[in-house]
């Protein structure tokens, strides 16, 4: 019962609160300006949006505890929808507790809370709290929702919560101005990020393309299945057999792969998240490390028994490429982001290059992990171990580097890191926990990252030493990828914190009155603890993989059975992480590697990085191809104005040329051809008596000629 | 349970545009009034039948007939109204709507002549649409049909925008009429061929059996007849093009019944008719094929002529057109979730699309009647006018098919009828479908992004929200549009009822 209530409360309480909100923001506007019961209510609605989401983290907890019992499983089912004679219509509406949503929800409340806490004092000085409050809310309620639901549809409906919210979100200072034309976009490759109408448009179709595929994936899969519901469509495979025969099972695959691709931004529609930071800091925060993409992961990770299972145990070799393709995709698009990190000017956009760049890992583990050879019965843990943890670790990391440099832009007002630097000895209490922060993210030991990602890298050596070429190819894709990531850290913290003053540090601190603000405790607070989960998770590794496996609807679904893992760190190093020496050794020279030269460059300063720009051609040419995104903006702004110009013309030329026109040479036709025949009613009888003539002739052949 | 209770919500709304009209010689506002509550007391006996229809499936008011003796043949013509659990949430969705667009018309059309009339003529239009919904007589179906188009086309004529209007109501009178020509005939011949054992010569739609004798190729015919004559008021392409211009330059509340409801009764008529009436023979086989096709292009037509607008309401009007196209796709597919799911988005369409062309015309209210519907002259308005904003968007998401708004509910339940044939081409139908959904997601967006985001521009700076009178009616569609959207079952608990025995025998 407790378990029941708790997966219900912890995702009604957040939008409970969400819905409180602009009441209270009502109630309080219409009181007079300034006055005590105004502020006091003003900081209920803040602080109530701190404890609907701690409310929810209690409550999440109490289902890890249930989990830890091996308790999870649905609960609440009912139906939702009515029924089409004796069968049921569609889906029920229920919740489903297992390690992966338990996972999911706790981070996402967690950090939430984290993020809620720090917006209170970021937030201050914002004239339309009520929205905000509301959306953030109804944001980590609507990602909660997503991931406890037990069928697809609920959580699409969760799904497009989360949508609706990081676009209202990204466009929350919707009155900043923004060009009409999409053509000025690009024309200076920073300022599409001032736009924020404009960004959380762009965030909310993108994902939406995404969307529909997930959405048609999902039907797909109704048709044949006749279900929604994810421990049905586990127990029973025969749907994917049936989509086999039907020739469409990768396809249906893919299509719901596409949801992730839009929602966590992969190629080839990774283009919406770098700009996804024009809206608060907070927003950043809560969009790249607790929620919206992490549903991406969240569906890949929900369907991946059933197509491992579908490619381990019903043989259907085609579902390889599935994995193949998610592989692929998280590996093409980890490389290519880290290079457009390399040369990102904007400190936020270094970190969202650097988000996509960490799900294309995630991805990756996932796909490679689906390809890995179940060992007796028992299902290789790896890959799915290996993405999901990532996850974990990647929300704990990402949540601190964006809440850091959000005090560090609110201390010096300039989004730019060029424009900073020597903010070391002035913001200790923001550079420590960055610093950690950005060493989790390379992968550096002993920190979360460095686990995560090892795990990651386990997974694609294990599948190259069981014959698989793949394996190999994926292994050099993630360390190149992980080199140039320590290399951006780097980067981005050197320019930041490293170095003398520059300018407009120095006038920023002279506005300030002589030195730069003191950090509030509100703001530095939630770093500390963020830097300390930081540091702890990467220990606490066995304990996760532990809770993974805790997955009771899952083994009593499938003969399969997940490996009961002990708390052993022997055998966690040793085995399953694949951990063996010689990737250890090679990850420490890749990191080296990244290393290395942009510490001389960024932060000892050796050489002038801007002449060797300026010098170098081929230098130049790659940096500015990276920094352009390898041009793929604009080529999707290219097409998106040819696509407008094309429906204005067909509109103009077609709809009203064409089809308006032909209804107007049908009536005046009609006209004429009425003024024509007239002439023929002539009168005089003669004439009359001919056509009487020819008509009685013609009849009489006609008649003549018919059979009867 | 109570009896003649539809006759009198008919007859409410034929009898009183008189005194509606009378009223208004003498005060407006007294008129006005009396118009919304006529509507109102219409809806609340028609409210009445529901208990009868959820225990007892159906109820009947039948009001004596006549019959024609043609020798052989009988024609025999009754007045009878049914309210089954079809017709009563579809007529439910055309009061709401007409009770909103009349108190919205309070505010709207304060400022226009003759008013007396106006509302006079818009009960006799909320009078025909239910008419049509709740005729259980074919006869009287046309007759109703034909009583739609009547007073739409004064109004039309009348209040539209000058000086074109006349000319527009007279495309739209010549476009739907010839589409009623084909209907007419249509009826005709199911009374030709009708068995008259069973019909006994009746046009009566309950119980209606086609003769067993009949050539498959004269059904189809028959079916064509009935399509081609409701596609034109669907506005299903390539006869769509009576709708852009009517729907741009119809008095704003008059665009809203348009493009919210009246232009769906058709779709029913054709579940009606074609799905019930006549059936798998008629719609199965390739000509299944070829009205998804002509479905699926509309709807991807309509999104993008829809961004190629610049017009307010002609890109509501292209939008309308291209939801018209999920609509009939749903029924094309001649399935149980097709056919639920168009009946469906009936009602969340017009909640969506009305509200839609009311936000339209409280910018013509607020910012001028020509400048607020220029969307590029637009721009920064959310902050000047919240309660429009947070309308708008409700809507704009639900049109969109964004969960949990009821028009996710209903695209979902179309889309699944497109794959429940089991068809690759279905399945390339439904991708076509669902990608569309996109198109209309940007559409709106950019709608709501010009007109209401952005930066505050300087001669805007005083616009207001409007009056209350013309809030109120799209707050409460709003909030209807999240009921019926967080619980589906309110709306489906009907219509299934209906529809799953239809198709129960066949696919």
């Amino acid at each position: 019962m407790l378990l029941e209530s708790a997966a219900i409360m912890n995702w009604a309480i957040p939008f409970a609160g969400a819905l409180i909100t602009p009441i209270i923001g009502f109630i309080a506007g219409k009181l007079k300006e300034g006055s005590q019961t105004q502020k006091v209510l003003r900081i209920i609605r803040n602080w109530m949006a701190v404890f609907t989401s701690f409310v929810a983290f209690l409550f999440t907890m109490l289902l890890v505890v249930d989990v830890f019992n091996g308790q999870g499983g649905e609960a609440f089912v009912t139906n939702w929808f009515w029924n089409i004679g004796d069968k049921p219509f569609a889906a029920g509406f229920g919740v489903l507790v297992d390690p992966l949503t338990v996972l999911i929800a706790s981070f996402a409340s967690g950090i939430g809370t984290l993020i809620m806490i720090y917006g209170i004092n970021y937030m201050k000085d914002d004239k339309h709290l009520d929205r905000y409050w509301f959306l953030m809310q109804m944001f980590i309620g609507g990602m909660i929702f997503l991931v406890m639901s037990n069928n697809f549809l609920q959580s699409f409906v969760g799904w497009e919560i989360v949508g609706f919210c990081s676009y209202a979100l990204i466009g929350y200072f919707f009155d900043k101005k923004g060009p009409q034309d999409p053509k000025e976009f690009t024309i200076k490759e920073e300022t599409e990020g001032d736009y924020n109408a404009h960004a959380g448009f762009k965030a909310f179709i993108t994902t939406r393309i995404g969307d529909v595929m997930l959405l048609t994936g999902i039907l797909i899969i109704f048709a044949v299945a006749g279900t929604f519901r994810y421990t049905e469509l586990l127990s029973d495979l025969t749907w994917l057999s049936d989509l086999h025969d039907k020739k469409i099972l990768v396809l249906t695959a893919v299509l719901i792969f596409g949801g992730p691709i839009g929602k966590s931004a992969q190629f080839p529609l990774q283009f919406w998240l770098p700009e996804a930071m024009a809206g608060p800091t907070t927003v950043s925060a809560l969009i790249h490390a607790a929620a919206m993409v992490k549903a991406g992961i969240f569906m890949v990770v929900r369907t991946y028994p059933m197509f491992y299972l579908g490619l381990h145990d019903l043989h259907i070799e085609n579902l390889q490429y599935y994995f193949l393709i998610v592989a692929a995709v998280g590996g093409f698009t980890a490389l290519m982001s880290a290079t457009m990190g390399t040369s990102a000017t904007e400190l936020k956009k270094v970190l969202a290059f650097s988000t996509v760049s960490q799900l294309g890992y995630m991805f990756m583990g996932l796909g490679v992990g689906g390809l890995i050879e179940p060992v007796g019965g028992v299902m290789d843990y790896n890959g799915y171990f290996a993405g999901s943890f990532h996850m974990l670790s990647h929300a704990i990391f990402k949540a601190l580097l964006f809440l850091s440099a959000g005090a560090v832009i609110h201390a010096v007002h300039t989004k730019y890191i060029d424009e900073m630097g020597g903010l070391r000895k002035d913001m200790p209490k923001v550079f420590w926990p960055m610093l950690i922060g950005g060493l989790s993210l390379s992968g550096v030991v002993p920190l979360g990252g460095f686990f995560s990602k090892e795990s990651i890298f386990g997974a694609c050596w294990h599948l190259g030493e069981e014959g698989n070429n793949a394996g190999w190819i994926f292994f050099a894709v993630a360390a190149v990828a992980a080199a140039l990531t320590f290399f951006y850290t780097i980067r981005f913290l050197g320019h930041t914190f490293g170095g003398k003053k520059t300018e407009h540090v120095e006038k920023a601190e002279k506005e300030q009155g002589g030195h730069l603000h003191k950090t509030s405790p509100l703001l530095w607070v939630p770093l500390v603890i963020l830097a300390v989960g930081t540091i702890v998770i990467g220990f606490l590794a066995p304990v996760v993989e532990l809770f993974m496996s805790k997955n009771d609807w899952f083994a009593a679904a499938t003969n399969f059975t997940v490996e009961a893992f002990h708390i052993d760190y022997a055998h966690f190093f040793g085995h399953t992480f694949g951990f063996s020496p010689p990737t250890f050794w090679i990850t420490i020279g890749i990191l080296l590697t990244g290393c290395l030269p942009a510490y001389f460059l960024f932060v000892r300063k050796q050489w002038d990085t801007k002449e060797i720009l300026k010098k170098s051609k081929i230098v130049n040419g790659i940096y500015t191809f990276f920094h352009r995104r390898w041009y793929m903006n604009h080529a999707i702004y290219w097409c998106l104005r040819k696509f407008k110009v094309f429906a204005e013309w067909l509109y103009e030329n077609f709809d009203l040329k064409v089809i308006d026109r032909s209804n107007y040479i049908i009536a005046s036709g009609t006209m004429k051809s009425g003024e024509v025949f007239r002439k023929t009613h002539t009168g005089i009888l003669s004439v009359n008596f001919l056509y009487m003539l020819l008509g009685a002739i013609i009849l009489i052949a006609v008649l003549l000629f018919i059979p009867f | 349970m109570f009896q003649y209770t539809l006759v009198i919500a008919i007859f409410t709304l034929l009898i009183s545009p008189i005194l509606v009209f009378v009223l208004g010689k003498w005060n407006e506002h007294v008129a006005k009034w009396t118009a919304f509550l006529a509507v109102l007391t219409s809806a609340i006996f028609a409210l009445l039948t529901i208990g009868d229809v959820l225990y007892l499936g159906a109820y009947t008011d039948t009001l004596g007939g006549f019959t024609l003796d043609l020798g052989a043949k009988a024609l025999s013509i009754n007045f009878i109204l049914v309210a089954d659990s079809l017709s009563l949430p579809i007529a439910g969705a055309i009061y709401v709507l007409a009770l909103a667009v009349i108190m919205y018309s309070f505010g709207y059309m304060k400022e226009q002549k003759n008013l007396g009339l106006y509302y006079a003529l818009l009960v006799l239009y909320v009078a025909g649409m239910i008419g049509v919904v709740f005729a259980g007589d074919l006869a009287y179906f046309y007759v109703f049909w034909e009583l739609m188009l009547i007073p739409s086309y004064f109004i039309i004529a009348n209040w539209g925008s000058k000086p074109n209007s006349v000319k527009i109501a007279f495309k739209y009178f010549i476009f739907t009429h010839v589409g009623a020509m084909a209907i007419l005939i249509g009826i005709g011949g199911l009374w030709a061929f009708s068995d008259f054992g069973i019909t006994g010569g009746a046009l009566t739609m309950a119980g209606f059996a086609l003769s067993s004798s009949v050539a498959s190729s004269t059904i189809r015919l028959l079916t064509l007849l009935f399509i081609v004559g409701f596609s034109v008021k669907m506005a299903i392409f390539p006869l769509h093009t009576w709708l852009p211009d009517t729907h741009g330059e119809a008095p704003t509340p008059i665009s809203a019944i348009l493009s919210g409801v009246m232009i769906q009764t058709a779709a029913y008529a054709v579940l009606r008719i074609c799905t019930d009436i006549i059936g798998i023979d008629g719609m199965g086989g390739w000509m299944r094929w070829v009205l998804i096709g002509f479905a699926v292009f509309t709807m991807i037509y309509g999104g993008v002529m829809a961004i190629a607008q610049k017009d307010t309401k002609r890109l509501f009007a292209y939008s309308s057109i291209s939801q018209m196209g999920y609509i009939f796709f749903g029924l094309a597919t001649f399935t149980a979730y097709g056919a639920i799911g168009s009946m469906f988005h009936i009602i969340s369409h017009s909640l969506a699309k009305g509200s839609l062309f009311m936000v339209a015309g409280i910018l013509m209210t607020q910012v001028g009647h020509h400048k607020g519907r220029e969307i590029k002259k637009l721009g920064g308005l959310g902050l000047k006018m919240p309660i429009t904003a947070i309308v708008a968007t409700v809507a704009a998401l639900s049109l969109a098919g964004t969960p949990p708004l009821a028009g996710f509910m209903s695209e979902w339940i179309i889309f699944s009828g497109g794959l429940a044939a089991n068809d690759t081409l279905g399945i390339i139908a439904v991708i076509f479908a669902i990608l569309s959904t996109a198109l209309t997601a940007t559409y709106v967006l950019l709608f709501l992004k010009d007109v209401f985001l952005g930066p505050v521009k300087e001669e805007y700076k005083d616009v207001k929200d409007p009056s209350p009178y013309m809030w109120i009616p799209l707050v409460t569609m709003a909030i209807l549009s999240f009921v019926i959207g967080i619980f589906p079952k309110s709306a489906l608990i009907f219509i299934t009822n209906y529809v799953a025995p239809l198709f129960t025998g066949g696919s």
